[in-house]
């Protein structure tokens, strides 16, 4: 029995060493080591030798059975060593990717989407209102009364004498104020209407309304809030110019122009030569619309903005035609 | 509004270059859009200075000089005789064109060359007339170009005025926000002229019928004139203005509506027939020929100036042809009134007629201002057209207005501001907008507003002022503080957001179309062969469509997105995925507005994946976009959605399909039909999907996590041949129906029709999982359940089991 283990250790050990690849060392750990190998069966005959020979032959197999189990054991790490190394397969990785489609939100979304969460962070919340619009919420409750020239700036899409495609998003704000009390943070994202087409007009665009109304807030808030929201869409540098401009719904009303972010404020035919760009208008809420919507302009102040979303992604990307956007190629669309 | 810089310089020594100037009527409200360069077109003209004068060899009257310009000497001929060597002159070298439109050129004057022209004070357009040539001062530079030396630059702003602003559509109106802005006081206007002969209340009566209308009106009337065209400097004035050159009498009107804001009109005496002014309502029916040559027809909305039989101007908008001042015009009868705001902007709009008068009378003249525009005009028009002004003026002014008084509480201005205006300044700049101010006590301004300043009201008014005045920049940035106002959460943007997050993963590009299309689009998707959406149908139309394929607001998604496919399809593109999410419009029976609904639409086609060199990809079939349903819905957490056959047809195709989320349906789903395909021009094969987003949003399956399973699972199949009229979901519906605790899954993992399977019938490979949540299931469990599903599949079916 000795001399079988010796055989066994000895062909086992040289065939251990000797194997190259994973698939033949499992082979030999089940020829020699596995429940029916050859040092299995040798153990099942220790049970019929001489009891004085059993625990001599007994420690021999054991001390066989754990240098072949290291022996494997070792072996068993170098290889697989020496797979990772090589790698399973050799293949020509510079192939082309087997490719997914890959989608793209639209441009107008995403700068939505990026002004919406600037705004959340500033504890605005997101509000909506209809496309179609009344009168009364476009125009008369913004104080903009019938057969006034403020009406000129709007030349709306009618429905009937009385409603209409809304032509901002600012009816929102009246709605609002209507359906709750003070404090208000909203902002209103949306589709606006108004009859006009060229390069830089398109009938339907987007706008970004805000709202903020509580007992104390100043023009200097609205400076200081819109200031956060340019400096996080452009970037940190970019100047902002409040400059006098009249909105029937609100008062002291203002334009706001960014430093151009093409040529950074030197003058360039994006901004026409002047270094501005104008991208929002804003102001405190006119005493009129509190009136209209039950508020007390003697006990609430407010101010509220609107920004177009098509002339903030024009900027950003450098756009020059409005009318890409509602192409929907997608060549264009897939650049974003 | 245009002005000239060099007009302004007229009304105030404005300390400001045109640059600074525009800066600061910007910031404080008036837009200045741009400057635009203007001068006469002397590029060729220099100083020379005369080095020495001889006689012309064949010419008495004619001198020969020499004359250095700086670039070298010229030899030039001249006609003129008031000039000694050493005089600087203009001289005018070849290619100058000078205003009148002569170009100068190298050429012989009764044989002698002449290399240029000196030029006379007339020759260069600087005044009317002149004897001689223009004679320099001594410190003249040599060479410097006369344009720059004479300053005869000017910069025109063009204003873009907001319509609040109706008192700066004047260069008066624009000198007083500029004497604000500096501090500089305007130039004092002085107007004064002689008065002769009869006095006008013996030439004509003036009557105003409707004083609602017409607050005031005033006339004079000037005998004797000459029409004719006007002289340069009056031209040039109208025309810095951007207005066009007439005669000399409708120049200066122009030129004081311009100059002051007062809109003005002059009418031909000798044609007024009765010499009687009435201003009333028109009658219905009564006509007009306005100055533009159109006849029309007239309302008792419409206010007239009448004489004593017919209208001759519609009040405010546009003169009459019947009393138009002409050649042959020898009296006018000036008007200058003050008309209802409101009225003139109704009559404006229902003619469409917008002229610069209208403008100005629809925001609001200067009611105390009528009477120094009719002097301005009269002294003017004597100047340059001769005649004598009668005596008098006639001014009916049966409804006068008082100047408002406001209240201002000067701690309001820290409040809406944000920053504290010292009391003094607030003054200063309220008395600078030519306020009158009175302090009632510590706290409080009594300040009257001038009756020019029309959208001045109400206190917060005044804030404005004070603070485009003080000007925006000087206000702080601060953020607000306060109370967080409660969320208000929209649950559908939301949802909104999540689809297009699934959509792009699948591949899909974002697309955004008009809200309005074409009506006759509309038509085709819901005509009887195409079938209908069950998505709503009602249209609203509008009014005054961009274009006639806009006309309609649509009820669907689809088209929009098939036309897009067309335009990629058409620009080589395959492979086309889009979506939209967009409202859809419904007419509704309750309420006056539409309804409107949140919708989701998507069209896909092409293949599978992208090709590749692992092999070709399979193009897209029905079951590819019931995949992308599943994603979504997975995607959205909504359990109980289902897709059923549709009962009638969706896009014209039999390949169509309802999307049900519990019992509802809230979409359709399938092929496009052969038509629409036809309609866009398409041919490949499209799949397309549309959906109400808002039944989605309370479809959200509201559950805990279910426990992640603790044992193994057992799979078994089976393969059944089966009749080919049996739809699949009965065979899983029956399968289901059985109510096996421990069936998970059910996976369709084969079908197959053709050899070995009988005409009529298909092999359908099932995968069924089981599993229990409490123990390892044994084989002899499984195999017993499974035996039931196979013995109810053939019973039901008469399937049978394929080996
Ligand atoms: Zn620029």
């Amino acid at each position: 029995m000795i001399e079988q283990l010796k055989k066994i250790q000895t062909e086992a050990t040289h065939e251990i060493s000797a194997v190259e690849d994973l698939g033949s060392l499992e082979d030999l750990r089940v020829k020699y080591l596995g429940r029916s190998g050859l040092l299995s069966q040798l153990i099942k005959q220790i049970g019929s030798l001489p009891a004085d020979e059993k625990p001599l032959i007994g420690k021999l197999t054991n001390e066989t059975k754990g240098l072949l189990e290291a022996l494997w054991q070792e072996k068993l790490a170098q290889l697989k060593q020496k797979a990772a190394e090589q790698g399973d397969e050799k293949i020509d990785l510079t192939l082309p990717a087997y490719s997914f489609f890959v989608g793209h939100k639209h441009p107008i979304t995403q700068i939505m989407e990026e002004a919406c969460s600037i705004f959340t962070r500033l504890g605005f919340s997101i509000a909506e209102g209809p496309e179609v619009e009344s009168d009364y919420y476009n125009f008369q409750a913004l104080n903009f009364p019938k057969e006034h020239p403020a009406r000129d700036m709007h030349d709306s899409f009618y429905i009937s004498d009385d409603v209409l495609l809304r032509t901002h998003t600012s009816p929102v704000q009246v709605r609002i104020m209507e359906k709750s009390r003070p404090p208000i943070r909203i902002i209103a994202p949306g589709k606006v209407y108004r009859r006009d087409a060229d390069i830089t007009h398109s009938p339907m665009f987007h706008q970004i309304e805000g709202l903020l109304v509580d007992t104390s807030s100043s023009f200097s808030d609205l400076k200081g809030i819109l200031t956060v929201f340019v400096h996080q869409m452009f970037d940190p540098q970019t100047k902002l110019r409040f400059r006098t401009s009249f909105f029937p719904f609100t008062e002291p009303s203002a334009e706001v122009d960014i430093s151009c972010v093409m040529c950074r404020g030197k003058g360039c035919r994006v901004c026409s030569n002047s270094g501005w760009l104008e991208i929002l208008g804003a102001g405190m809420v006119d005493p009129e619309v509190f009136k209209a919507v039950g508020y007390d302009p003697e006990k609430y102040m407010g101010f509220a903005f609107g920004m177009g979303v098509e002339r903030i992604t024009m900027l950003k990307y450098g756009i020059n035609d409005i009318r890409l956007f509602y192409e929907n190629d997608l060549r264009f669309l897939r650049q974003f | 509004m245009k002005i000239s810089y060099k007009l302004i310089q007229q009304y105030i020594d404005c300390p400001l270059s045109p640059e600074e100037l525009s800066e600061k009527l910007t910031m404080a409200g008036l837009e200045v859009e741009s400057l635009e360069k203007r001068g006469p077109d002397l590029s060729c003209c220099v100083i020379g200075q005369i080095l020495d004068i001889n006689s012309h060899p064949q010419a008495d009257r004619l001198t020969v000089c020499r004359v250095n310009t700086g670039a070298g000497i010229s030899t030039i001929v001249c006609g003129a005789q008031n000039m000694k060597p050493g005089d600087k002159v203009p001289v005018a070298l070849p290619g100058c064109r000078l205003p009148e439109g002569m170009v100068i050129k190298r050429s012989k004057l009764r044989g002698v060359v002449s290399e240029g022209m000196m030029c006379s004070e007339k020759e260069l357009g600087l005044s009317e007339e002149s004897s001689g040539l223009m004679i320099l001062p001594a410190d003249a530079p040599v060479g410097r170009d006369i344009v720059s030396y004479l300053g005869l630059n000017d910069v025109i702003l063009d204003i873009d005025l907001t319509p609040n602003r109706g008192d700066c559509l004047s260069a008066r109106g624009i000198v007083r926000e500029i004497a604000a802005l500096t501090g500089v006081r305007p130039k004092k206007m002085v107007v004064d002229f002689p008065e002769q002969g009869e006095s006008i209340e013996n030439l004509v009566s003036i009557e105003i019928r409707d004083p609602d209308l017409c607050p005031r009106y005033t006339a004079r009337v000037i005998s004797n004139l000459t029409v004719a065209p006007s002289p340069r400097w009056l031209r040039d004035q109208v025309e810095s203005f951007g207005l066009r050159s007439i005669n000399n009498v409708v120049d200066v009107t122009n030129l004081v509506m311009m100059e002051l804001g007062q809109p003005l009109h002059a009418f031909d005496y000798d044609l007024i027939q009765g010499k009687r002014i009435i201003v009333r309502r028109a009658q219905d029916g009564e006509r007009i020929i306005t100055l533009d040559n159109i006849e029309r027809q007239l309302t008792s909305r419409n206010l007239v100036i009448a004489d004593a039989n017919r209208p001759i101007a519609l009040a405010g908008v546009m003169g009459g042809a019947n009393t138009e001042v002409s050649d042959q015009t020898k009296t006018i009868l000036l008007e200058s009134a003050f008309f209802d705001p409101v009225q003139i902007r109704r009559t404006a709009n229902e003619f469409g007629l917008h002229s610069e008068a209208s403008h100005r009378f629809e925001r609001g003249v200067d009611p105390e201002g009528v009477i120094l525009a009719l002097n301005r005009a009269t002294q003017l028009i004597l100047s340059v057209a001769g005649g004598c002004a009668a005596k008098g003026v006639i001014d009916r002014y049966p409804r006068v207005f008082i100047p408002r008084v406001v209240r201002l509480r000067l701690p309001m201005i820290q409040k809406v501001l944000g920053i504290e205006v010292p009391p003094d300044r607030v003054i200063r700049i309220l008395e600078d907008l030519e306020c009158l101010v009175a302090q009632s006590d510590e706290d409080t301004l009594e300040v009257q507003v001038p009756l020019f300043r029309w959208d001045i009201e109400r206190e917060i008014d005044l804030i404005e002022e004070i603070a485009r005045i003080y000007g925006y920049d000087n206000i702080p940035t601060s953020l607000p503080g306060g109370a967080p106002s409660p969320e208000r959460k929209i649950p559908f943007k939301d949802i909104e957001a999540r689809i297009r997050n699934i959509l792009i993963g699948l591949g899909f590009c974002e697309a955004i179309n008009f809200s309005f299309i074409c009506g006759q689009i509309l038509n085709l998707l819901s005509s009887p062969a195409t079938g209908s959406s069950c998505l709503g149908e009602g249209r609203v139309r509008l009014q005054n469509p961009l274009a006639e394929d806009h006309d309609v607001m649509r009820t669907s998604l689809i088209p929009g997105l098939l036309e897009n496919l067309a335009y990629n399809q058409n620009r080589q593109i395959d492979n086309i995925r889009l979506f939209e999410i967009g409202r859809c419009f419904f007419s509704s029976s309750n309420g006056s507005l539409p309804e409107e609904k949140a919708m989701l639409a998507l069209v896909m086609e092409g293949t599978r994946e992208p090709r590749s060199w692992k092999g070709k990809p399979a193009p897209l079939t029905f079951f590819d976009l019931k995949g992308v349903v599943e994603a979504l819905m997975v995607g959205l957490k909504i359990d109980n959605y289902a897709m059923t056959p549709a009962e009638s047809r969706w896009l014209g195709s039999s390949q169509s399909a309802n999307l049900m989320v519990g019992d509802k349906v809230v979409g359709s789903l399938g092929k496009v039909g052969q038509s629409i395909m036809e309609y866009f021009d398409l041919d490949k094969e499209i799949f397309a999907l549309e959906l109400l987003i808002d039944s989605l949003v309370s479809s959200e399956a509201r559950r805990g996590i279910r426990p992640i399973p603790r044992f193994p699972s057992v799979s078994r199949d089976l393969a059944l041949v089966i009749s080919e009229e049996v739809p699949y979901r009965e065979i899983e519906e029956s399968i289901r129906e059985m109510r096996i605790e421990i069936l998970e899954d059910i996976q369709l993992f084969d079908l197959y029709r053709g050899a070995q399977i009988p005409a009529g019938k298909k092999s359908l490979g099932l995968s069924l999982t089981y599993r229990s949540s409490t123990r390892t299931l044994t084989d002899q469990e499984v195999n017993k359940v499974h035996e039931r599903v196979i013995n109810q599949l053939s019973q039901k079916f008469s399937a049978s089991l394929r080996e």
